[in-house]
């Protein structure tokens, strides 16, 4: 297998620099923000992965402290093109609250196992994910808004590529408001960059998303999303990616978490057909 | 406390800072376009250990400038501007990006390629860069660039897309140094699509079929391959560190692909197709692939010399030890024994552990060779170990071999010594005394069991089962399978395996046949005579036998030499003959003025279209088609011209393929649909009513509509506005299958009943020596024509008319007359029949030819049979008793029960073959398989689809009449027909039955 080439210097140099400007002031606690409340439950989306890692999946807007498992999958039939691809991988994400608005996330490089049909060639791969790192920070706004800039950086540990070497991050905010005791919307937009670098030459793809879930405490033990997003890709012939409604069921047990969520890529130019996930996740 | 936040920022940072420093990770930079194409990037070099010496190190690349600079023999396709690359041991022709050959559908693809002794006959009909097996799949080239670095290199960077995908780039490196015995080849592909794809980046070689078998050193393998089947593709993929095949022709040449990186190729083999490539792999957005390899060339028999060529790069490239050997095949008597692959070949293989080291499933073949006239062979083996070298000879393995031992030096292999060889046979076939062109056919007789002398090359080419005794490679030159041609004076000497057999003699159906008993040792020659005559009376005075489907070592399936071809025009009696190789306008020129028969045969240049590409969607398919094959003719031969002359016919429906033939008939032209309902063969439709899925049955709208029938009546588009049915014949008889006949007939006679007039031909399809015997069935065309004053162009009117007769031997003479002496033959022409008319109808055969029924169709149903009168010769080897039936019947009689306008086939010979379409789909796939005289689902049950319909049994007993046709007619099922009688009956135009208004 070829090794990795090496990304310009110019841009890994502004992405290094961009990293530390940005992230130093976010370890700088801020006194007067008014507080998330504690509770490692509020202000989550639905939360499905979509590859590379925790890329373009839109955070929380709460810090806490928690480590989960998940395993997702995805599928995507084509049959007018005789193509067929499905791709499950199971991790570990995590959030640590270094202040009481700051905290860091990440995701772990998952174990992925792919399958694809092209017609009647077939292949099959195991594969090493890429890893996630995120600065967050969250500002009140008013007493029922919080909006939590951040930052996201991928991790290049993925084997999938055979020649190249896939990098990326994200900018984007999320946004969490309570709209009564037990409801709140949790939403918000980001911008991802993930481009593969390979000769001197790399390919990058600039993907946008606005999400908009509505978060339903029911009770105590169980929450239900239901939400909507829209994504695109700008420089595509089709930048329609698609409006994908969503959905997720948590059932909380103490510090413990059980969810099961998905989302159903509707429009545009997507062709996966849907995309699951669950997890177990522990409050720490 | 204070340091709680210090120790987190800390933490943050060096988190930051580790997952920023990562991307910094890196290695050496590369060239060349694996990050895509530019447009200006040039792959690197590939197989860079490689290197040969020799004592011209001249190098040239050009372009074609005409048929001066085609490789001998009759896959080399290379036209004007194309790209040829040479040293001093090799020549390779790329095509120009405009010029597309076979499955590719652009040029930039390897089409020709030989060693340079001026001889060996080119064998590559096609090699391409591939993904899959999808249209998509395939490379589309846009550009080629010539470099030329002379005195160290020349080389042809092709750059382009996958075809369907254009955000993908592949870009190709063909490179040629001096003295090297192949091409070096490096394709980069950069995937700049949005989704993961499983690609098996490969070099794809079409075969075709018949010509050329495929080999790798592999364990069970060898010249055996898993069962290739499209659909279940994943089964057949090997890893193997080389792939050879050679063909089988007069001047065979063989060829070999190398891994250079990576170390060795992944790939599926068959007769038709081979792929050797990187292993299946999720290509992600953004990657890329590169697939390096060495396709060397060597001439034949056999596969030592290319063997050895790979091993030389193998030693090369990954330091492996391969060393030479050698040895000797004689006789019991010291003689050598060799020079001819039908004599011997040797399988040069490791044996296998446990109790049998010979067993086919688990020993390893390495290599094969065919031993020189002096009996002498060599080639390269992986050094320190133990072979075996096992002789095969007239397509089986005889037993026969011997060990050896081999370290890390050359080494000899002891003589292998042939207990039982070959007899000969000396055969002259006189006609009126003279020698003349003939064919003879052998067949076991005694105690020479067919078991004991069938055979195949390598277990190729299994499907012809008549090739009993086995005389040679089936579809290459004479001999061939169980078939010889004789020369102009009668003449052939051929050797037989040891046995007893009948040697018949044959002049087509309208002669007689001859046999002799000749019982051949090893003690000598054996002389046999046979004298056969035309049959006088037999073929309407004015009536030209023609054959308007006929395939030589041009088309992509057959390796027949031209002479051999063209001697079969004579030797089987016809008088025109339309050359339709695939892909190629052909026209047998050169062989015919060879042969001096230009006096005895007329060849009309033509072409079959044959498209490879799929990307029709007919309405109700689920998967994109082809349109089928069409024969088109006469035709401009243009050698300097790709297909020699031939049209661009891939993705265009027939409507426009029409339209672009305009301009390139030689004359008026005809237009032939081919085996209308024909199966589907590698994925290809090969018949356009089943690419349609039309039912027979169906009503065809007087407009375009989004059905299978309504799309007949599409007009794709094109200068002329052809329609898609607008061809002017088509085929109701092709070769010697009846379930095609029962068919194709269904289809026209759907077509005639719904108004649609084209006249119905009958023809052989015949691709090789083994494969439908040319002129059964054929064409007799009326109208008074005489090849001593031959008008093409008045033939081709009455071919289009319908003025003629199919058969495969019976001779139907059938004419509409009435009191006031006026006669009509068959023709797609309407008339007003007489209140009087009578059908007066008159079978003639050969003796050898058996008949026994008479039908008479109108509109389609059978309303008349006669079996009972019919006359039945005695003697099969004589020529007494051609007539079989003669009578009238009254017209009026016939269409009693019909109204309106009618029209009237009349066909002779067996009765049809009994089988239904249980599927109800229209067409018959179903005979009375568990023999209770009614065919239902029940005579599906337990059979694979396939086999479903089975042909009528081979005859083993010389009591059934239809024996010695069947020896010199495998298969055949005596068949003629009529082309129709089209009867306006009350004067006011012609409209069909069933004719929509």
């Amino acid at each position: 297998m070829a090794r990795p080439a090496r990304a310009p210097l110019t841009e890994r140099a502004l992405v290094f620099v961009a990293v530390v400007v940005v992230a130093w002031p976010m370890t700088a606690a801020v006194a007067s923000a008014a507080p998330c409340p504690p509770d490692a439950r509020r202000g989550v989306p639905v939360r499905v992965p979509r590859g590379p890692g925790d890329l373009a999946m839109l955070p929380e807007a709460c810090g806490a402290n928690e480590v989960t498992f998940f395993a997702r999958g995805s599928l995507a039939l084509d049959l007018d093109d005789f193509y067929g691809a499905i791709d499950g991988a199971v991790g570990v994400r995590g959030r640590v609250a270094l202040s009481r608005r700051v905290w860091i996330s990440f995701g772990l490089p998952a174990l992925e196992a792919r399958f694809a049909a092209n017609a009647t060639v077939e292949a099959a791969s195991f594969d090493l994910g890429a890893g996630t790192l995120a600065a967050h920070m969250a500002l009140d706004v008013g007493a029922r808004l919080r909006v939590a800039p951040y930052f996201r950086l991928l991790v290049p540990t993925e084997t999938t590529f055979t020649t190249g070497t896939r990098m990326g991050y994200e900018v984007g905010a999320a946004a969490a408001g309570r709209v009564a005791r037990r409801l709140e919307i949790v939403g918000g937009a980001l911008a991802a960059s993930s481009f593969v670098v390979l000769d001197d030459r790399q390919r990058s793809v600039v993907s946008l998303a606005v999400v908009a879930d509505v978060v339903w405490h029911t009770a105590r033990w169980l929450t239900l999303v239901l939400g909507a997003a829209v994504r695109a890709v700008p420089a595509d012939a089709e930048p329609l990616e698609a409006v994908e409604p969503r959905a997720e069921a948590r059932l909380h047990l103490g510090r413990w978490a059980i969810t099961l969520g998905g989302e159903v890529p509707l429009a545009g130019r997507d062709r996966t057909d849907a995309r699951i996930v669950a997890s177990v996740g522990r409050a720490l | 406390m204070g340091d709680a936040p210090s120790v987190r920022r800390a933490l943050v940072v060096s988190l930051v800072v580790l997952a920023s420093a990562s991307s910094l990770v890196g290695c050496r930079a590369r060239t060349g376009c694996m990050g895509g194409d530019d447009g200006r990037c040039v792959p690197a070099s590939p197989c860079a250990p490689l290197e040969a010496t020799c004592t011209d190190p001249s190098l040239d690349v050009r372009r074609v400038r005409g048929p001066q600079d085609r490789a001998p023999g009759l896959d080399a396709v290379a036209a004007t501007g194309d790209i040829v690359l040479e040293n001093a041991l090799v020549s390779v022709v790329i095509d120009d990006v405009g010029t597309p050959h076979q499955l590719a559908p652009t040029g930039g693809n390897v089409t020709d390629m030989v060693p340079r002794d001026g001889v060996t006959e080119d064998g590559m009909n096609g090699m391409q860069q591939i993904v899959g097996i999808l249209p998509e799949d395939t490379v589309a080239y846009r550009t080629l660039e010539v470099i030329d670095r002379r005195p160290e290199l020349v080389a042809v960077v092709a750059r382009g897309t996958l075809d369907g995908r254009p955000e993908t780039s592949v870009v190709t490196r063909y490179e040629l140094r001096p003295c090297e015995r192949g091409l070096r080849l490096r394709t980069e592909l950069h995937h700049a699509g949005r989704d993961p794809y499983a690609y098996f980046l490969a070099n794809g070689f079409w075969w075709g079929g018949r010509e050329v078998t495929p080999f790798v050193p592999l364990r069970g393998q060898g010249f055996h391959h898993p069962d290739f089947d499209l659909l279940e593709l994943g089964t057949t993929f090997r890893t193997f560190p080389f792939l050879a095949a050679s063909t089988h022709g007069a001047a065979p040449v063989a060829y070999a692909l190398v891994a250079c990186d990576p170390p060795s190729l992944d790939g599926f083999q068959s007769a038709a197709v081979s792929a050797a490539g990187l292993p299946r792999a999720i290509v992600q957005p953004g990657d890329s692939l590169e697939l390096e390899s060495f396709l060397a060339v060597a001439r034949g028999p056999g596969l030592g010399g290319v063997v050895a060529a790979a091993a030389e790069a193998r030693t090369q490239l990954f330091d492996e030890r391969w060393v030479r050997v050698r040895g000797r095949v004689t006789t019991r008597d010291g003689a050598p024994l060799g020079g001819d692959e039908r004599l011997g070949s040797l399988l040069i293989y490791e044996p296998a552990r446990g109790a049998d080291p010979d067993d086919v499933d688990l020993r390893t073949p390495i290599a094969e060779v065919v031993p020189d006239a002096a009996g002498l062979w060599s080639t390269r083996v992986r050094a320190d170990r133990r072979y075996h070298v096992e002789r095969h000879a007239f397509g089986r393995a005889t037993g026969e071999r011997v060990a050896l031992d081999v370290g890390r030096e050359d080494a000899s292999a002891p003589d292998l010594v042939v207990a039982r060889g070959a007899g000969l046979v000396s055969a002259t076939v006189r006609e009126r005394g003279r020698g003349t062109f003939a064919e003879l056919v052998l067949t076991p007789a005694g105690a020479t069991r067919r078991e004991d002398v069938y055979g195949t090359v390598h277990g190729f080419f299994d499907d012809e089962e008549h090739c009993a005794p086995y005389l040679g490679p089936p579809h290459a030159g004479s001999p061939a399978c169980n078939r010889v041609l004789t020369d102009g004076a009668g003449r052939a000497t051929f050797a037989v395996p040891l046995g007893e057999y009948w040697v018949y003699a044959t002049r087509g159906p309208f002669a007689t046949i001859a046999r002799e008993l000749v019982n051949v040792t090893d003690a000598g020659r054996v002389e046999v005579v046979l004298a056969i005559e035309p049959i006088a009376g037999l073929v309407p005075e004015g009536a030209l036998s023609a054959d308007f489907h006929v395939h030589g070592g041009a088309s992509f399936d057959s390796d027949l030499p031209e002479l051999d071809r063209a001697r079969t025009f004579v030797a089987q009696g016809l008088d025109v003959i339309a050359a339709t190789d695939h892909e190629v306008v052909s026209n047998y020129a050169d062989a015919v003025a060879a042969l001096g028969i230009g006096n005895r045969v007329r060849v009309l240049a033509g072409m079959e279209t044959t498209g490879q590409i799929p990307f029709l969607r007919p309405p109700g398919s689920d998967f994109p088609r082809v349109i089928g094959h069409f024969n088109f003719w006469p035709l401009r031969f243009d050698a300097t011209r790709p297909r020699n002359g031939g049209p661009d016919d891939e993705r265009v429906e027939p409507g426009e393929l029409f339209d672009r033939m305009e301009a390139l008939y030689d004359g008026h032209g005809v237009a032939q649909l081919n085996h209308p309902y024909a199966d589907i063969d590698f994925g290809r439709d090969q018949g356009y009513l089943t690419a349609l899925d039309l039912d027979p049955r169906d009503p065809i709208p007087l407009d375009e509509a989004h059905t299978p029938a309504g799309q007949l009546r599409r007009r794709p588009g094109g200068t002329f506005g052809h329609a898609n049915i607008e061809h002017d014949v088509q085929e109701v008889m092709n070769g010697k299958e009846t379930i095609q006949f029962l068919r194709y007939r269904a289809g026209w006679f759907s077509f005639l009943d719904q108004g649609i007039l084209r006249a119905g031909t009958a023809n052989s399809d015949s691709h090789t020596l083994a494969v439908q015997v040319l002129g059964n069935p054929r064409n007799l065309v009326l109208g008074g024509h005489h090849l001593a004053a031959f008008d093409v162009e008045r033939f081709d009117e009455d071919v289009r008319r319908g003025r003629m007769i199919g058969t495969n031997g019976p001779v139907l003479v059938a004419e509409v007359r009435d009191r006031q002496g006026v006669v009509r033959g068959p023709s797609i022409e309407p008339f007003v029949p007489a209140d009087d008319a009578l059908l007066a109808i008159e079978v003639r055969a050969a003796p050898w030819i058996p008949v026994s029924e008479i039908r008479i169709v109108v509109n389609g149903e059978v309303v008349w049979v006669i079996d009972a009168e019919l006359a039945h010769p005695t003697d099969p080897f004589g020529s007494e008793g051609l007539v079989r039936w003669r009578g009238t019947v009254p017209v009026h009689r016939l269409l009693e029960g019909t109204s309106g306008d009618a029209w009237i086939v009349v066909e002779a010979g067996y009765p049809l073959w009994p089988a239904a379409d249980v599927d109800d789909d229209g067409r018959v796939e179903t005979t009375d398989n568990d023999g209770d005289g009614v065919i239902d689902e029940r005579d599906q049950e337990g059979l694979d689809e396939e086999d479903w319909y089975q042909e009528p049994p081979v005859p083993h007993d010389e009591s059934d009449p239809r024996f010695h046709l069947d020896v010199c007619v495998p298969g055949a099922w005596p068949t003629a027909f009529t082309n129709p009688f089209v009867l306006d009956r009350d004067g006011d135009g012609w409209r069909g039955p069933r004719e929509l208004r």
